[in-house]
């Protein structure tokens, strides 16, 4: 009985200095992360685009965007200030997210947001568990918490924890907030040299079948961009190979969509012949290199500028 | 559920404190119905092959038990290990061993079709295939007694701790401690959470992590150098140690909360200074099977044939081991490789004991260091069938590495994060080798340390563990 008591004191003992040694880690994440938004906003892309981006014209979708719009080229050509808010390896909830907390915070005039079809299929366990990068926003963003929380039933209990909250992010955040970059509004160019360029490849791409939930929450950003004056432009990004969508729902329903809303969908650059014929655009299938960004880049400024005359 | 899945936080407290409260008579069945929800939790309809090898087990051994003629004891043995090894074979092997005789014949020209099956294989059923077997030959051999009671057997083969991916456990380690289940003591609570912490860096910190990038190599061969490959070829074993280490440690560690002592699994592997002392420290429990099971009865038939006799039992026995980890030629090779390793130590160890005695090179440590690393490079060598997907995979990587070098890959967070990790492991490990007993962080008789050490891990585990992953490689197996 003694030595039960004696485990039951020491493990109280033991919890409380973890509770302890969490909430100064939380207050020191805290501050790092401000620290590190602060200083270096191209290390942060999720809190600069969640918490302070301000820019006209906001890019949204993952790596094949990220790499391949370059802001300080655009506002040249269109005349407004824009950010390039897209992050790698993200799919559609944490776009939901951004999107949906650049719209509460401060209206942009133009959204253009890089979709793929597959962005509204059903969640996979990889998906989900890419939503952790949206664990620091748990309790000042709504939407974050509800994307969250579809991870399980028990994330709200997890979310206790400022150290779980701030999972592998100490390092990110100790090199941002001690280091500098020469940011160019989020655009991250990809090297056009010193690597194989890619070989064209044809691809079927499968039978697919939009989530209802996705395909729900992906109207409700569309409707919400409408009702704040906002131009939505969806975008599909090139990528080198030749693709068959004839056998595939989902890009015929996100097609569907797009008109139905009458949301522009530039989609011609996909599979275009002036991206399939040079592979020195690209630094693989999926991505632009710096010298395809500024192609890309150009050719989609004249589009939005023609959808603007309209 | 797994260990490193939130639900397992809840579930194993409820257990202790339930296992606790439950009277003494009582204790097995609660395991067993704990451990079946356990795994029912994983694959429900497998739970049914599990409790129909335990009742085939149950049954053989008692006809063993019970049976005076040795011939038909012999039958019974025979037909119990067929019994208990056929849905292993069925679920594991019938795939591949259909495709081979498929292209073989193709291979001959002759075109026939054979009904292609793909099953999910059980999660588990090599380990309690072969926890059932070495029962029922312990039984035969006369080492253990049959075991009456239907809840300790079915317990022995589902013990959630152990079930998913070891240790192998024997009979006479585990019936005895069913027969005296006691509650647990404080020693065994704060022993078995402290297993569980380190259990849990281990495979949260360093295997998750390092297994990022390894996959992210293995995965894309044909777009990285030899030196990218070579580094995740190094980083492997450091992996699969931390994984299987990791996993056997929080299995130990969860065993012993409950009071149950559990067979370790690992013991420093990578400080052994030739092969055959790393298969010694080296997934122990699967390795002291095949030797009690294969090795020793094989080179006891074998005797006569000398040095060839010890050579052909290690090639069988190794390949064995490779077949139980998959069933492909890469694990096979693996398997020959490793035979091959021992086969060339055992014919080289007169003349190895001879020089290391007399220049006394056991006590150097730039030997040590030496044949560590040697050991190191030879498994790290070996892994590549083990991790590879087919042969050609792994001989595109053995060719990339001998040949093709350029800029190494990085993944700064994963690397920074993984390499940090593991150099804890490796200096924690390098203490308890050469400096057993000193510099004592969780052992420390000071309170005020050990309670910062078991801090300083819970917030690396929560700060830079992998903590959605939760997929052991040995699950595969």
């Amino acid at each position: 009985m003694k030595s039960f008591k004696t485990l039951i004191t020491k493990a109280f003992t033991f919890i409380i200095l973890i509770i302890l040694l969490d909430l100064f880690a939380g207050y020191l994440f805290d501050y790092l992360e401000k620290k590190a938004m602060n200083n270096n906003p191209q290390g942060m892309t999720a809190e600069y685009s969640m918490w302070k981006v301000e820019s006209d014209i906001i890019i949204a979708g993952a790596s094949e965007v990220h790499h391949s719009l370059i802001p300080s080229l655009m506002k040249e050509k269109l005349g407004m200030s824009v950010y390039n808010c897209a992050n790698d390896g993200q799919s559609f909830y944490y776009q939901y997210c951004m999107i949906n907390s650049i719209i509460e915070r401060k209206k942009p005039k133009m959204i253009i947001w890089s979709m793929s079809p597959y962005y509204l299929t059903s969640l996979t366990e990889k998906e989900k568990n890419s939503f952790s990068i949206l664990n620091p926003f748990y309790d000042s963003n709504s939407y974050c918490k509800r994307v969250i929380n579809m991870k399980s039933e028990f994330e709200n209990l997890k979310m206790l924890s400022n150290l779980y909250r701030y999972n592998s992010s100490i390092f990110s955040l100790l090199i941002n907030s001690f280091s500098k970059t020469n940011s160019d509004d989020g655009y991250l160019a990809l090297n056009d040299s010193g690597y194989k360029y890619p070989t064209l490849i044809t691809r079927v791409l499968p039978k697919c079948k939009m989530d209802t939930e996705i395909k729900n929450a992906f109207i409700e950003v569309i409707n919400k961009c409408k009702e704040s004056n906002i131009q939505l432009i969806l975008i599909f990004a090139p990528r080198y190979e030749i693709d068959d969508y004839s056998k595939n729902d989902c890009y015929t329903d996100f097609v569907q969509i797009a008109n139905k809303y009458n949301v522009p969908l530039i989609g011609e650059y996909y599979s275009s012949p002036i991206f399939l014929r040079d592979s020195t655009l690209f630094k693989d299938h999926a991505h632009l290199n710096d010298k395809g960004a500024r192609l890309f880049t150009r050719l989609l400024c004249e589009k939005i500028k023609q959808i603007s005359l309209k | 559920m797994t260990f490193a899945s939130f639900n397992f936080l809840l579930f194993f407290p409820l257990v202790v404190i339930l296992f606790n409260l439950i009277p003494q008579r009582g204790k097995v069945w609660f395991l067993l119905v704990a451990s079946y929800f356990f795994y029912i939790n994983l694959q429900p309809v497998y739970a049914l092959l599990l409790a129909l090898v335990t009742g085939s087990t149950y049954l053989f051994t008692k006809g063993i038990y019970e049976t005076k003629s040795d011939i038909k004891k012999h039958k019974l043995l025979i037909w119990g290990i067929i019994v208990v090894i056929l849905p292993l074979f069925f679920f594991k092997y019938f795939g591949f061993i259909n495709n081979s005789i498929f292209e073989l014949l193709n291979h001959l020209g002759l075109h026939l079709s054979l009904p292609k099956i793909s099953f999910i294989l059980p999660i588990g059923i090599s380990f309690y295939t072969f926890m059932a077997i070495g029962y029922l030959v312990d039984v035969y051999n006369e080492d253990v007694d049959f075991e009456k009671s239907i809840g300790s057997t079915g317990l022995f083969l589902s013990f959630f701790p152990i079930i998913l991916s070891g240790p192998i456990e024997r009979a006479g380690n585990m019936f005895p401690q069913f027969k005296k289940l006691q509650n647990s003591t404080y020693d065994d609570l704060v022993s078995g959470a402290k297993l569980m912490l380190w259990g849990y860096f281990m495979k949260l910190c360093v295997a998750d992590r390092l297994g990022i990038y390894v996959d992210a190599v293995y995965t894309n061969i044909p777009f990285h150098n030899g030196t990218t490959l070579a580094f995740a070829t190094v980083l492997y074993p450091f992996q699969v140690y931390a994984d299987l280490g990791g996993y056997t440690l929080i299995a130990i560690g969860v065993a012993r909360c409950l009071g149950i002592k559990v067979i370790p699994n690992f013991k420093r592997p990578f400080f052994a200074t030739s092969m055959s002392e790393f298969w010694r420290r080296w997934h122990m429990s699967l390795i002291q099977w095949l030797t009690d099971y294969i090795y020793t009865p094989l080179s006891f038939n074998l005797r006569s044939w000398k040095m060839w006799g010890i050579v052909s039992a290690l090639m069988l026995t190794f390949m064995i081991s490779g077949i139980w980890h998959g069933a492909a030629l890469t694990f096979i090779i693996w398997g020959l490789v490793q035979g091959v390793y021992l086969s060339i130590e055992a014919a080289m160890h007169k003349q190895r004991t001879e020089i290391t005695q007399k220049f006394r090179l056991n006590n150097k440590p730039w030997y040590i260091f030496i044949s560590c690393v040697w050991v190191f490079v030879l498994f790290s060598f070996s892994q590549i069938f083990g991790k590879c997907n087919n042969v050609r995979d792994a001989f595109e990587v053995i060719g990339k590495i001998t040949g093709k070098h350029g800029g190494l890959y990085m993944d700064k967070t994963t690397l920074s994060f993984g390499l940090f990790a593991l150099f804890i492991l490796l200096i924690k490990d390098f203490r308890d080798e050469f400096f057993p007993g000193k510099m004592l962080f969780f052992e420390n008789r000071n309170i005020v340390v050990r309670y910062l050490s078991y801090a300083l891990i819970l917030i690396l585990i929560l700060a830079i563990g992998v903590l959605d992953s939760g997929q052991f490689i040995y699950f595969q197996f």
